[in-house]
């Protein structure tokens, strides 16, 4: 008995957990299932898995920082054309705390939205005119019209719908989704960030590393922010002078030193290392093709708009997000800057719309046209939504909105969600959810259900407490939605 | 989740027909659909799978598995169900069959208990039901093979990694033992960990969260009779061993809910513990430090860590190299490696004390307090920047260099946490001791618009809770911010108590995106500054009041404006009688500005004119017409003139500001108009000419004021006349437009402030307490109405602001060399408390509590007081029993890479128990013993031979002991970013050694800052600094942006400073690789390395050697020198052939400064290859590693 523990213990365990992830059994699981689901049961061992089928194999969460108006965009309130400089009624606002910057303000005069709304799709879900294209597809997404967040500033409020804490210092979403599902590509990272310029006044909100940080997690999954200027991936060529033979060749130097030295003292980390060099090399390739876009043809390109080819743009990250999500890029997620619109909403609304409207539309479109939305989540949207009111001087033709965190607009589209569905309701002055509120952490909740994760399963101890996205609070899959 | 799983009883034989390659078409689809729904039916598959190969190809263990499992063999585990021996199994009678059944109970054996107990729970009816076998209470005994133990759990987070390769190894809750079997049972060690990972979060000191009124953390709660959860010494009559065991969905704990199981171990390390008396203990970390003695006198740390090696049956590696041991010396303790000389010093040493004399000459450097102050910035989360919003720069680096001379003057640990924590509250508290409190001011603050002040308090507070409980106890607080802690003792009171000490600061909520957020103080760089700052201080403040007194009044009616001609300024009406007010010419600028009061009239209102009627009105004049004002330039009236007006409407009646201002060019738009102090575009108003040929100039004449007006008796009222012969600024004239305002403001401000600074001038450096320092901001605001004031005055007011502006110029000369840094400072007027928040929430506020130590631990001292200053004694009391223990950690998990507690920042029940407990208390309470004396304790641990010991992995132990916790070997692992960086610096001879100062911006690559960065902040554009004086310090001075920190050093794990860490995360990526090869920082390291070499040595195989040397401490061996002359050749292959490329790796590509020329270094493509020769061993896994 002994000699069989013994022998099980220090010399076939490792193999034979070993051989799970890619062995016969994995092969067998593969036979079935397709190399996805197999890849899982190998890391079921661990949490580190789907705890379910996941309809989605991969997300582009397009996230407009700044807070979209969610009346000017999605959610059509017609009765407010008579409530025009109208005080807001004390009964509707009940109390609710405001931001510093209005709460002293002596009126809260109602500005109903100046655009134009239609339906449209066989679904007929009501879209203003500045999202002419987003229009086109009503029928293939869902608008969530309830979402609220405690949150009523930016710094805390996109920490929060991040990383499901308004205090620093947790994992983000795709952090924890590079946690949970791992990598597809081993030359790519598995969490990317895209970071896009915008044409709103120029003094937009921050971003912080921490929106695509690790938190407590393992470093490695923090999201690897894609550069428009410079190396895509930081330090990503060699330098001036290093050829890639000048480079093979100190590459093969180095690891017949590193075995050397692992012979000498047996650290398997020494093996680990080598195994990232060899990564490196590969990415010096595989990221340079990612973002060559000289295979595109010209059809595709025009979809995205002119944009599309100037490294920065919305329009060229949203092209670069398809080219990612086709090589196995888990999670890629493009911001937008500039939506803060507390003055000359009239005047900035329309030209940040002009920047993510029709790439987000083209986006949606090149994956259908490629069969890749049925397995890839979509999502668009902010981290709150925008006052009734007006902050500060109220005319026929332009308004500013000031915080609002107790409804706004996300919609989502792709894997698993039911397309032309609108979900919750709002009341008349667009101020507070009245049919079936969406908390941030019910969004991501939902959004890691359809990645095949259990959000209460996907956890991590981190100072004695199992620590997860959703947080300590229930979280609810938004099934209606789903598909 | 499954809920479609348990309806697929027929899994367990679809399996077994897959693997025999027996299932139809349906029965294929039918396991694809089962499989595709559950993760655990996946599992299933591919272990059976595995297991089936793996006894394919294992003869002899297939012949033993199956020997084990004849029937009298079969293991039974604690939930209710067995492994089934084969012959009973229907069916089971096929080869296949057995050995399937046969590797399931190897399984079982082995501790993989999912595949009874999940599959169990989760699908009871179809898990191995065969013949469910009930357990005879004797079967609970203790498997003789171990548990499901730490390094299986690493082995599984290896394979989860796979491809990853992250040195982070997953959480154990053990400390590595090898079997159970004949150990007592411990509470502490073995029975909490299980009880407060399943139980505590229901049954636990959370009264609020407790079910079933069962608490289960204490004795008197676990084995209350009327519930007779445990019974001691009984566990057949206990229902916790009941429920634990119960198959009933219902009753089973814990329950199925909670994703939580108990395996077998330690199903049977319960029952043992209820057997043998139920006992309770303490949780270790609670109770005092216990020294331990040893037979002969004074312990060692040998003797305490050889004793267990003993016991596992180990024995201590050698001892290391002297050229591996001194580079991991020199690293430990300064954090730069040795120089070529001094390995050769130490290695040819021969005196016996050789080791101990080093180690003290390294303590003793100015570079230990620099490596040491590293490890502590990360636990204060001391950084450069605000941290959130904007993100603005935060002038802090003095609390820095405070660190790093604490250090190396070697504070004593006591004193060092008193002064970080209450250095403001010491009588006659010193500079030194305030710029200490700066660790409470670290945390990341706040100025965005619309935040609210009293939820930023509360955060502020909150963290700094956090931190200290982190830092000094090893405390995790931040559960019991909202409700009482679910696993420590920690209740919400115990919380806002702690709270309290840090809720009575003046500190305002939101930082005001300033540099120096209040409370901050100045440090001078010498005392002669220090009192010539507060002289001046005084003499501001005296001249201030002084100026005051001679501010002229707002009806500005004495103020005399003379600067190079008498020009006027009055409220009157009629004539002015100096006969040279106005007279202006075509070719010379002037300005005139006034404030008029208008009649109700239709008609012309003659406002103010210097014209001669006699002669076709030569002059010019200013009047009120048609809704407008008007301003005429005439040589001779109508045809030669210019006239312009204002565009905006000035209606009958109204009363405003008007300003002319004519810069001297003859042309209608040299002429600019200004209503109420902003340009009004003026119009021309001549259709024939905008340019005057001849001149308007009148040497004779008055200005009058005001005039006939038709049809009306009322006067125009014109005052505060301005005659100027210059041309105004926009901002002048912005300025004269509101000049009674302006100075009204200015009285009550220069006021306000003279009586600020004469109370602030205090002897000691200026504290700025509470309130935003308005002064300045005032003095800034009004700088301008205070220069247009003495320029355009004259007399003793002019004198006296010139005197002021002199002061104040002198005062702000000594500030720009007296650096700020924030500190704390204490309301003087209230006591420290807080309310209890309810759920945590800044505006639900309950109960009040005063400042008070955690209930749970012991008072240690009466007297203390109840604010930061008794916090801070309370901490360091001898008595303590966690600061002692958490520091002595925290210093040898720096030393080793791990802990003896893993969770260095968790000494709680839900942290990691210590390997060597007894280890732990010895050097706590050595370093009690030694007054708390930190290069003791490093000096304790390095002298060491546990310390010494090689780091080559000893046979199997990779395996057996992947994190070296038991100490059977030297500590070998991946150098910090920072030491990386700063080795490349100094074996490249780069290295700048300059102390302290402001943080510094070495090069890294654009746009880090700007994409992220806010627009208004300032560090939104990232600028670098340029020099070896920047460029080539040591990387803790380097400048930490929270919001977007070096991507260098955060590419190797440097935390973002956002939050207090105790240990650093140590990843192995592909990124690190290219910021090695590609950065460059590191290519000019390559270069300048190359150079070195070239210069230092002769030949080749020399210079090889001495690269080595540089980066690992010892020459190449004949194998190594072979591999490296090889890479030498090809590379110069190539640059022979490519001389371009060649001559591209002398430049430097961020700062040609560091460029090489080609003329000083002979052949350049050689010079390439040696260039890539140490790019390459730069990369050497030896080279970033400590070993």
């Amino acid at each position: 008995m002994n000699t069989l523990n013994d022998y099980l213990t220090f010399e076939t365990r490792r193999q034979f957990f070993g051989k799970t992830a890619t062995g016969i059994g994995g092969a067998a699981l593969s036979s079935l299932l397709g190399p996805d689901l197999a890849r899982a049961a190998g890391g079921g061992l661990n949490q580190q898995a789907f705890h379910h089928a996941p309809k989605a194999k991969r997300a582009i969460y397009m996230f407009m920082s700044g807070a979209p108006s969610q009346i000017d965009l999605w959610d059509h309130k017609p009765k407010m054309k008579e409530w025009f400089d109208k005080d807001l009624p004390e009964e509707i606002r009940d109390g609710q705390r405001l931001t510093t910057m209005t709460s002293k303000q002596a009126r809260f005069p109602i500005a109903p939205s100046i655009y134009e709304f239609q339906k449209h799709g066989q679904c007929g879900t009501e879209v203003s005119e500045l999202l002419p294209h987003t229009a086109k597809m009503v029928d293939d997404i869902a608008v969530i019209r309830s979402m609220w967040t405690e949150a009523i500033n930016h710094d805390p409020a996109i920490t929060y719908i991040q990383t499901g804490n308004q205090i620093p210092g947790h994992p983000s979403l795709g952090a924890w989704l590079s946690y949970g599902l791992g990598s597809e590509n081993e030359n790519l990272p598995s969490f990317v960030v895209l970071n896009s310029k915008w044409s709103a006044k120029r003094d937009a909100q921050a971003l912080y590393q921490r929106l695509w940080g690790a938190g407590f997690l393992p470093s490695k999954h923090q999201g690897v922010a894609l550069r428009s200027q410079g190396d895509p991936v930081l330090y990503l060529s060699d330098p001036k002078g290093v050829n890639r033979d000048v480079r093979r060749s100190m590459l093969d130097g180095l690891s017949q030193l590193n075995e050397k030295h692992y012979d000498q003292v047996g650290d398997p980390e020494t093996h680990a290392r080598i195994a990232q060099y060899e990564m490196a090399f590969r990415m010096q390739a595989s990221v340079p093709d990612l973002t060559d876009l000289s295979s595109e043809p010209k059809h595709i390109l025009d979809m995205y708009g002119p944009d599309v080819t100037t490294p920065g743009t919305f329009a060229y990250n949203c092209l670069l997000a398809r080219r990612m999500a086709e090589r196995g890029v888990r999670f890629s997620q493009i911001f937008h800057r500039g939506w803060d619109q507390h003055g000359n909403l009239t005047g900035d609304l329309p030209l940040q719309c002009g920047d993510v409207d029709q790439p987000s539309w083209a986006l949606v479109q090149d994956l259908k046209m490629r069969g890749m939305l049925d397995d890839t989540l979509v999502v668009w949207g902010g981290e709150f939504g925008r006052t009734i009111y007006s902050q500060g001087r109220l005319t026929e033709t332009n308004y500013g909105r000031d915080h609002h965190p107790r409804c706004f607009s996300v919609w989502m589209a792709g894997a698993g969600v039911k397309g032309g569905t609108v979900h919750g309701t709002t009341d008349d002055f667009c101020y507070n959810i009245v049919d079936k509120p969406v908390h941030i952490r019910d969004l991501n909740a939902t959004i890691l259900h359809l990645l095949g994760i259990n959000h209460e399963r996907l956890t991590l101890k981190h100072q004695g407490l199992d620590v997860r996205l959703t947080g300590v609070e229930k979280a609810h899959v938004v099934k209606d939605i789903l598909s | 989740m499954n809920s479609s799983f348990e309806s697929y009883p027929e899994l367990e034989s679809l399996i077994h027909g897959f693997i025999e390659e027996t299932l139809s078409p349906s029965q294929h689809e039918t396991l694809a659909d089962i499989l595709s729904n559950s993760a655990k039916a996946r599992e299933a598959l591919v272990q059976a799978c595995e297991l089936n190969a793996m006894l394919e190809s294992e003869p002899g263990l297939q012949s033993a598995m199956t020997q084990d499992l004849l029937p009298e063999n079969v293991v039974a585990l604690g939930e209710g169900k067995s492994v089934a021996p084969f012959e009973s199994h229907p069916g089971g009678n096929s080869l296949s069959r057995l050995k399937w059944l046969a590797a399931a109970a190897a399984i079982a054996i082995l501790g993989f208990t999912w595949w009874q107990v999940n599959l169990a729970k989760e699908a009871p009816e179809m898990a191995f039901t065969g013949n469910g076998v009930e357990i005879p209470e004797e079967a609970i005994a203790l498997p003789e093979v171990e548990e499901v133990d730490p390094e299986t759990q690493y082995e599984r987070a290896v394979l989860a990694s796979l491809g990853s390769g992250s040195q982070q190894r997953p959480p154990t809750n053990f400390s590595v033992e090898p079997s159970l079997a004949d150990e007592e049972i411990s509470y502490n060690r073995h029975i909490r960990p299980i009880l407060s990972d399943n139980c505590f979060s229901c049954h636990g000191p959370d009264e609020h969260g407790r079910k079933a009124d069962l608490r289960l953390d204490t004795y008197e709660g676990a084995t209350n009779p009327e519930l007779a959860t445990v019974v001691p010494g009984k566990p057949n009559e206990s229902e916790l061993i009941a429920r634990i065991l119960s198959t009933d969905e219902d009753d089973i704990m814990p329950p199925p809910e909670s994703h939580k199981t108990l395996t077998s171990a330690q199903i049977n390390l319960l029952t043992r513990w209820v057997e043998g008396g139920a006992e309770y203990e303490e949780h270790w970390s609670f109770i005092p430090v216990q020294k331990p003695e040893s037979d002969s006198g004074e312990m060692s740390v040998d003797e305490l860590v050889e004793s267990d090696l003993e016991r596992q049956g180990l024995v201590p590696s050698p001892k290391a190299k002297p050229e591996i041991l001194v580079r991991r010396l020199f690293l430990d303790l300064t954090g730069l490696p040795p120089s070529p000389q001094e390995i050769e010093a130490f290695v040819n040493n021969e005196d016996p004390d050789a080791y101990a004399k080093l180690v003290d000459d390294l303590l003793s450097r100015t570079t230990f307090g620099e490596h040491r102050a590293r490890y502590w910035l990360d636990a204060a989360r001391y950084a450069d920047t605000h941290g959130l919003h904007l993100d603005n720069y935060r002038e802090m680096w003095p609390y820095r260099d405070w660190v790093i001379n604490a250090f190396n003057d070697n504070m004593p640990f006591d004193q060092f946490t008193i002064e970080q924590i209450a250095g403001d509250l010491l009588p006659e508290a010193t500079t030194e001791q305030q710029i200490a409190t700066g660790f409470n001011r670290c945390n990341v603050t706040t100025s965005e618009g619309g935040a609210i002040e009293e939820e930023f308090l509360v955060r502020y507070a909150v963290d700094r809770v956090a931190t200290t409980s982190t830092v000094w106890m090893g405390l995790t607080t931040g559960c019991a911010q909202c409700h009482d802690h679910k696993f420590d003792p920690i209740t919400m009171k115990d919380f806002y108590s702690l709270f309290a000490f840090f809720n009575n600061t003046t500190q305002p909520g939101m930082d005001g995106n300033r540099k120096d957020s209040p409370p901050v103080i100045r440090i001078y760089p010498t005392h002669d500054d220090e009192e010539r700052a507060a002289t001046l201080t005084k003499q501001i403040a005296v001249k201030l009041k002084e100026a005051n007194q001679l501010l002229p009044t707002t009806d500005l009616a004495g103020l005399s404006i003379a600067k190079t001609r008498p020009d006027l300024a009055f409220a009157a009406s009629g004539a002015l009688e100096k006969n040279e007010a106005g007279r202006f010419q075509k070719s010379e600028p002037f300005t005139i500005s006034f404030r008029y009061d208008l009649p109700q009239t239709e008609a012309r209102v003659p406002l103010l004119s210097r014209v001669d009627p006699q002669n076709s009105n030569r002059g010019w004049r200013i009047y009120w017409e048609d809704k407008s004002i008007f301003v005429e330039l005439i040589e001779s009236h109508p045809n030669k003139r210019l006239k312009t007006g204002l565009t905006r409407r000035i209606a009958a009646g109204s009363a405003g500001h008007f300003a002319v201002a004519y810069n001297g060019s003859s042309n209608s738009d040299g002429i600019v108009l200004f209503s109420n102090g902003t340009v009004i575009s003026s119009r021309f108003q001549n259709s024939w000419l905008d340019t005057l040929e001849g001149d308007f100039s009148l040497e004779d004449g008055t200005v009058t004021i005001g005039g006939e007006i038709e049809g009306t008796e009322e006067p125009v009222k014109i005052s505060e006349l301005f005659l100027a012969d210059r041309l105004y600024s926009d901002r002048e004239i912005a300025l004269v437009a509101k000049l009674p305002e302006l100075l009204k403001a200015e009285r009550v401000e220069m006021a306000a402030a003279a009586k600020r600074l004469a109370e602030a001038n205090a002897p000691k450096p200026e504290i700025k307490k509470g309130e935003a320092p308005k002064a300045d901001k005032e003095a800034e605001k009004n700088k301008d109405l205070r220069e247009f004031l003495a320029s355009n005055s004259e007399g003793p007011y002019q004198d006296s602001i010139h005197a002021l502006a002199n002061l104040r110029t002198e005062l702000q000369q000594i500030e720009s060399i007296s650096p700020t840094t924030m500190v704390m400072a204490e309301k003087e007027d209230t006591m420290p408390t807080a309310h209890l928040l309810l759920r945590g929430e800044y505006d639900q506020k309950a109960d009040e509590v005063p400042a008070a130590f955690p209930a749970f631990l012991p008072v240690l001292d009466e007297t203390l007081p109840k604010n930061r200053l008794g916090l801070a004694k309370w901490l360091v009391h001898p008595d303590h029993p966690l600061t002692s223990r958490v520091t002595a950690n925290r210093i040898w998990q720096e030393m080793f890479g791990t802990g003896l507690v893993k969770t260095s920042e968790d000494f709680g029940t839900q942290g990691e128990n210590p390997s060597h407990p007894e280890l732990l208390d010895f050097l706590a309470a050595s370093f009690v013993e030694s007054g708390w004396d930190v290069k003791a304790l490093y000096r304790q641990i390095v002298l060491s031979n546990t310390y010494r010991q090689s780091s080559v992995i000893p046979e199997g132990m990779a395996k057996r002991d992947p994190e070296n916790r038991l100490l059977a070997r030297g500590p070998r692992f991946r150098l910090d970013a920072e030491v990386i960086r700063d080795q490349a610096l100094h074996v490249s001879g780069l290295l700048n050694d300059t102390f302290g100062g402001e943080g510094v911006r070495p090069y890294q690559p654009a746009g880090i800052w700007e994409t992220v960065g806010y627009s208004n902040s300032n560090t939104q554009t990232f600028y670098q600094d340029y020099g070896p004086q920047a460029e080539s310090r040591r990387s803790i001075y380097t400048f930490w942006k929270r919001t977007a920190h070096s991507p260098t050093l955060a590419i190797f794990d440097a935390p973002n400073r956002e939050i207090c860490i105790m240990r650093r995360e140590r990843t192995n990526t592909p990124l690190q690789a290219l910021v090695m090869m590609n950065d460059p920082q590191f290519v000019r390291a390559a270069r300048h390395l190359a150079k070195r070499v070239l210069d230092e040595a002769k030949d080749r195989d020399e210079r090889f050697d001495l690269l080595a040397t540089l980066l690992r401490g010892h020459p190449f061996s004949e194998d190594e020198r072979r591999v490296v002359t090889n890479s030498f050749d090809q590379f110069r292959n190539i640059y022979e052939s490519d001389e371009a490329s060649a001559a591209l790796l002398l430049v430097d590509e961020s700062n040609s400064a560091f460029s090489i020329p080609a003329d000083e270094v002979g052949s350049v493509p050689e010079f390439a290859a040696y260039t890539m020769v140490a790019n390459q061993l730069l990369n050497l896994d030896e080279s970033l590693n400590k070993n």
